[in-house]
């Protein structure tokens, strides 16, 4: 005997959870990736069949987490027995096995399989079903209604705003039935045909426009003019003269107009989108970059390119520069980038370019810069970039102080002094014991410590105690120990002398204005580094330390290039100069020169001034004279002029401007149109700097006039 | 005394009428006859000498007027129910039907003698209702200010190439954020945005054109325009200078200013000494003299001399003298000096200068008509700097506060010192803003001024319909071809006074289009004209207030008599009952 009815129906429950929790998650994931999906649309165009792709994803990480495959029969009855109180707890009975069971166990089962039967499935397990469904009716709404924000509408709304009227529809004449124009892009901007029904057009450079103008009636000539001044004449494509074509390649933005049997119509803007030429970003290395000794010999490159319409290829032009003086070798060559480069509009490119690699040794400068060529062929370059190896033999050259003044001699042989017993050190490291070893580093750490307290000192730096005047040559001089004692008594009756070693002489005025600040801070960073060489030493780390006394070295000899000041050597001697004769020549025949000259003043700006001055008047409905008409024709010259060059910003104003000429009596405008004009004309208009002027005055008669002279009277 | 002759004869007639009464045949009603014989020589006895009475309390109130001008607050009315409320203006009496319309104040006072006090309600009273009101108490209630544009001034008059500089306060009440747009010629020039309650702005801008043309100043609140006012702009042509320039050798500091004056289209002089007596004179744009004497008529055809110190050592004395002549009449000297030596002549004593012992720094930030521009220094040249004197006026200082160039007024012109010699290194570094700043800040500074041959004092805004009072210096004043009288001011007997009732808005020409005035139309700066009022009404009431009020308040208490109408009727009615009782009997 075994309960299968109740077994059966808690079965057919455990299905239905599962089923329904399933389509839950998924439909809370296609809810999620709907939305997320659409988002995206908006910022950059993608199919929506990745919802798809994403709901799958997100879907089984959903069903993963909630461990919905895992339900059985226990979790179901326990569901029951908390819905039911009818149940009395005991529904999971009918899921043993019949024989475990005891008799009293038995009559609840049958007792719980009864009610079973009575029972209806649990709503329960469908309110997760019900919310993720309601969910996704929402998120699909949502959806739907980011797509119809289209974002083309709005960058184009915000175009309109400031100043093209793409959307305005053209003003055609009433004998042209009908106008298409074909727009063939050319093939760099990898852009579709398009046919247009308006004349005005906004083309890629070098596209061919094909006009094809249908007329309701027969037309004897038609025209096109081109930027006031170029006449095309339209070719006849059937027999009745009502269907007429042209094409042409355009390269270069403007206006044209339409003559139609000696009938004028509106200006039309034609308006090229240039392709710029591509965009590169380097935002590693730095400009100028120098390798240090103990250092990676590799720079790692980094280069961001973008273009329009489509890069076709980046790569690196290096130049290593060897050598020095009249033995300097140049060597050129160009990397290639390990990415592939086939025609898209931008690229995030990284290169380790190894030094070593491409020959370059100590002392070696690698210039290089990144150029990039377009789908149309232009070709753009980056800024010149520079790397440099540090040489470490030529700071251990004397070279430079051979010739010229030396400042500070001693102090930068001690610092190449340390560096030359640091590498001997690390040489001998191995044969040395641990103490021998320990020893001599923490005395170049003492050395390094004795030369940095002796630059702090040109930084006014407090000197420490242990290095009093008396100790202060002892590290190089140690045989003269005895003679110095010597000397020191000799000068025992010397007060001065004495005074000297224990004064402070602030008031030294060559100490003052030593050094300029920006020397006063290399030195400072010499130091730095000197610390953290000596701190290195003296924590037994020679080989650590080296890289930083580098560092110092290079500093130091940048200082003493710096402070050097060179006077060349002349081998002539003049005779001295006899005071009475000087300037005493005969000055009779010298004839004194006149030059005269004359600018021609910038008319053209006050005129356009002018003008813009006279269409104000137009606004409070003024009449214009002769002499105003001729200010307003200059101007129109100039605005016509300007059209050409930027179509969409002049054109209309244009337009208003000849209507004002044009019409003698009864000139009607908006103030829009009159405010067009004017900001046409503020804009030719250029800046002025400011130029003196005389100052105004009041009158001869006026007050001021009066005290001044009333004040000379009574003081003369 | 009077009154006891009358209160005799009464009393007699009293007497006898009485007597006649009790002798009376007919007995009935004489109770009430005898009352109504009484009450007649009561009231003829009231008739003859009128009962007074003293009124303190309801004397001052009745001699009180409220006068509503514009911008009064309906609730401050409400204290004064039933009370004699006026107003000049038309446009309140036809929205309050309480408020009585006066047309003439002058004419409303002598008919009305009896008002004495007045509460002024509003923005305040123009100033010739101020005249007419001058002998009565006043007290103002001001107005809070409504929400916009409080004060404005603008520089109605520039020459091109000038700032337009536009400043005022605006008054925010409703605390949300107010923008501020300059619109002029189709563009918007400059704006701001005012936040707190009440603020000052300024706009700035430099217009480009030429003329007349109205700018105009728009308030807007999220997108709502809430004001929009008109900025009359007149833009005259530039006033060139003439510029002579005298070198003691050639160098970059005057080529690269010749360069840059004559591309202005400036008219230059310039006379370098090349070698003892021997000089090379360059003429630009125009204007050819003889240049190896410097005198008066040379030296008349410029604004400004610019000149070595070097070189001006070398002048003769009447030269110099020369020279001294026509600075005293107002052209500018621009010295330029290398080195302590002060020279020899006139201006010697004028500036003393000092070296500086300091390091000679690489660049030195200079400032100037609160401009700021840094500067290189040429390596060589010594630090040099004018130390301040009372009498001089510090043009250009350095971030330490050394006057690099200064000056000192002579007569009606101006010398100026300049130790700055490589003014040029801005062009080369491509600052040409800031080395035209400079010369600008400078010549200007120094140049001959011009004189206008007429002056003109205008009111701020002019309005449609209302007196205008103008002054100007020359004896005839014609505005869009009405003659205006003229009156002289008796104390400064070069100024002429007179009035003007502008008829048409917009521009008008005075003089033969020598000068141009806007008048504005009735709405226009309501809120700058109504603060304007407000001050006025308020300064004008606080000094005429203190002495008045007290006084009249304490005279305030007086006689007041029962109209003797009254007693008349209760004569009548006496005399008729009598007259009617015995025809009835």
């Amino acid at each position: 005997m075994s309960y299968s009815t109740g077994k059966a129906f808690i079965q057919k429950i455990k299905f239905q959870w599962i089923v329904s929790s399933l389509l839950a998650k998924l439909f809370l994931a296609f809810s999620i990736s709907i939305l997320t999906i659409s988002i995206w649309d908006i910022f950059s165009s993608i199919s929506s069949w990745h919802t798809v792709h994403l709901t799958l994803i997100l879907g089984l990480i959903f069903i993963k987490i909630s461990n919905i495959l895992k339900i059985n029969e226990e979790d179901v009855a326990r569901l029951l027995n908390q819905s039911y109180p009818q149940l009395e707890e005991s529904s999971s009975l009918l899921l043993k096995d019949v024989e475990k069971l005891n008799i009293l166990e038995k009559i609840q089962a049958q007792k719980v399989e009864n009610q079973l039967n009575n029972l209806k499935i649990p709503g329960l397990i469908y309110k997760r079903l019900k919310s993720a469904s309601l969910l996704m009716i929402l998120s699909v709404s949502a959806a739907i209604l980011i797509g119809k924000i289209d974002p083309i509408d709005l960058k184009s709304n915000n175009l309109s705003i400031s100043g093209t009227n793409t959307l305005v529809a053209d003003k055609i004449l009433p004998e042209i039935a009908s106008v298409s124009l074909k727009i063939t892009p050319p093939s760099y901007t990898n852009n579709k045909k398009r046919t247009q029904k308006q004349f005005s057009a906004i083309v890629e450079d070098a596209s061919v426009l094909e006009w094809t103008i249908e007329t309701n009636q027969s037309v004897d000539r038609l025209d096109f003019i081109f930027n006031d001044t170029e006449t095309s004449k339209l070719r006849a494509l059937n027999k009745s003269r009502t269907l007429w074509a042209f094409s042409r390649s355009i390269n270069k933005s403007g206006f044209y107009q339409v003559k139609l049997d000696g009938k004028l119509s509106d200006l039309y803007k034609l308006e090229i989108i240039k392709d710029e030429a591509p965009l590169i970003r380097i935002s590693s290395p730095k400009q100028y970059s120098t390798i240090d000794y103990g250092e990676p010999q590799r720079t790692n490159l980094q280069v961001q390119v973008n273009d329009d319409y489509g890069i076709n290829e980046v790569y690196i032009s290096a130049t290593i520069s060897s050598g020095q003086g009249e033995g300097v070798k140049f060597k050129e060559q160009s990397i290639r980038f390990s990415d592939k480069i086939s025609g898209d509009k931008e690229y995030k490119l990284q290169k380790t370019i190894d030094l070593a690699s491409l020959g370059m040794q100590a002392g070696d400068e690698l210039y290089f810069y990144i150029q990039a060529i377009d789908s149309r062929k232009q070709i753009s370059r980056s800024d010149v970039y520079q790397v440099s190896i540090q040489d470490t033999a030529k700071l251990m050259s004397m070279d430079g102080m051979l010739g010229g003044v030396n400042l500070v001699p001693e102090y930068f042989r001690s610092q190449r002094q340390i560096i030359i017993d640091t590498e001997k050190l690390l040489k001998e490291k191995n044969s040395l014991s641990i103490e021998e070893f320990r020893s001599r580093s923490n005395n170049l750490g003492i050395d390094q410590k004795l030369l940095r307290l002796r630059y702090g000192k040109f930084l006014g730096e407090e000197s420490e105690g242990e290095i009093g005047p008396g100790n202060e040559e002892h590290e190089d001089h140690e045989g003269h120990e005895d003679h110095e004692d010597e000397e020191a008594g000799a000068n025992f009756g010397d007060a001065e002398k004495i005074m000297d070693s224990y004064a402070h002489k602030h008031d030294v005025a060559e100490d003052a204005t030593f050094f300029e600040p920006e020397l006063k801070a290399q030195l400072k960073a010499t130091l730095t580094e000197m610390w953290k060489s000596e701190l290195r030493l003296r924590t037994y780390k020679p080989d650590e330390a080296l890289p930083f006394e580098y560092k110092a070295l290079r500093l130091l000899k940048d200082l003493q290039q710096k402070s050097r000041a060179y006077v060349s050597k002349t081998a002539l001697k003049t005779a001295a100069i006899k005071e009475e004769k000087r300037l005493s020549g005969e000055l009779d025949k010298i004839i004194q020169p006149i030059a005269e000259k004359t600018f021609s003043k910038n008319e053209e700006q006050s005129s356009l001034k002018k003008a813009s001055a006279i269409i104000s008047k137009l606004r409070n409905g003024a009449v214009l004279s002769r002499q105003d008409r001729t200010i307003l024709q200059d101007a129109s010259r100039k605005i016509s002029a300007k059209a050409i060059s930027e179509p969409s910003s002049y054109l209309s104003a244009l337009e208003i401007m000849r209507k004002i000429i044009s019409t003698n009596i009864n000139l009607k405008l908006s103030s829009k149109e009159i405010s067009m004009v004017e900001s046409a004309l503020q804009r030719i208009i250029k800046d002025e700097n400011r130029t003196p002027q005389a100052n105004p005055a009041r009158s001869k008669t006026s007050l001021s006039t009066e005290y001044f002279k009333q004040l000379k009277q009574a003081q003369p | 005394m009077d009154q006891i002759y009358i209160f005799i004869a009464l009393a007699l007639l009293l007497a006898f009428i009485l007597f006649k009464e009790i002798k009376r045949e007919n007995k009935s009603n004489r109770i009430l006859r005898i009352l109504a014989s009484i009450f007649a020589i009561i009231a003829l006895f009231f008739i003859a000498s009128p009962i007074k009475y003293k009124r303190q309390v309801s004397d001052k109130e009745t001699n009180i007027a409220i006068l509503l001008t514009e911008g009064y607050h309906k609730d401050s009315l409400a204290s004064w129910k039933g009370r004699a409320i006026f107003t000049t203006e038309k446009e309140i009496a036809e929205k309050n039907k309480n408020v009585k319309h006066i047309g003439d104040l002058n004419e409303f006072l002598s008919s009305n003698p009896k008002f004495e006090i007045f509460h002024v309600y509003g923005y305040g009273l123009e100033n010739h209702e101020f005249e007419s009101l001058k002998d009565k108490n006043l007290i103002f209630h001001p107005s809070v200010l409504a929400d916009g544009i409080s004060s404005i001034n603008w520089s109605k008059k520039i020459r091109s190439g000038e700032e337009l500089l536009i400043q005022g306060s605006y008054n925010n009440l409703e605390k949300r954020e107010i923008k501020l747009v300059l619109q002029g010629m189709g563009t918007n020039l400059d704006s701001v945005i005012i936040e707190k309650e009440s603020t000052s702005f300024e706009l700035k801008c430099i217009p480009k054109h030429l003329d007349k043309a109205v700018y105009s100043l728009i308030a807007l609140a999220n997108g709502d325009t809430l004001a929009k006012e008109d900025l009359p702009i007149l833009v005259k042509a530039k006033e060139p200078m003439r510029i002579l320039i005298l070198a003691a050798s050639p160098d970059f500091e005057h080529k690269f200013l010749k360069n840059w004056l004559s591309e202005q289209g400036y008219s230059l002089a310039i006379r370098t000494t090349i070698s003892t007596n021997k000089f090379n004179s360059e003429f630009l744009n125009g204007l050819k003299i003889d240049l190896t004497r410097i005198n008066s008529t040379l030296l008349n055809d410029f604004d400004v001399l610019i000149g070595d110190i070097q070189e001006l050592a070398r002048l003769s004395n009447a030269e110099s003298q020369a020279l001294q002549n026509q600075v005293n009449l107002g052209m500018g000297l621009i010295i330029k000096t290398d080195a302590i030596e002060s020279g020899s002549g006139f201006y010697k004593k004028a500036f003393s200068l000092q070296e500086n012992k300091k390091v000679i720094p690489k660049t030195m930030n200079l400032t100037w008509n609160g401009q700021e521009a840094t500067k290189n220094i040429l390596q060589g040249s010594t630090l040099l700097s004018i130390m301040p004197q009372s009498g001089t006026q510090s043009l250009v200082k350095n971030e330490s506060g050394d006057i690099l160039i200064s000056s000192k007024l002579l007569g009606k012109g101006r010398i100026v010192l300049s130790l700055i010699n490589d003014s040029y290194t801005w062009v080369l570094g491509n600052q040409l803003n800031d080395y035209s700043s400079f010369w600008t800040y400078i010549l200007q500074k120094a140049g001959k001024k011009k004189e206008s041959s007429v002056n003109y004092i205008l009111p701020q805004i002019p309005i449609l319909d209302q007196e205008l009072q103008l002054s100007s210096d020359s004896s005839q004043l014609n505005i869009n071809n009405d003659q205006i009288a003229l009156i002289q001011d008796p104390i400064l007997q070069f100024e002429q006074r007179g009035s003007w009732w502008p008829k048409n808005t917009g521009w008008q020409p005075i003089d033969n289009e020598q000068e141009w005035i806007y008048v504005f139309d009735k709405s226009a700066w309501r809120g700058v004209r109504a603060a304007e009022k407000t001050k006025n009404t308020k300064k004008r009431w606080m000094r005429e207030k203190k002495e008045s009020i007290e006084e009249k308040f304490a005279n305030s208490i007086y006689e007041d008599q029962f109209s003797a109408i009254w007693f008349y009727i209760l004569f009548l009615l006496c005399c008729t009952y009598l007259w009617l009782e015995e025809k009835l009997s």
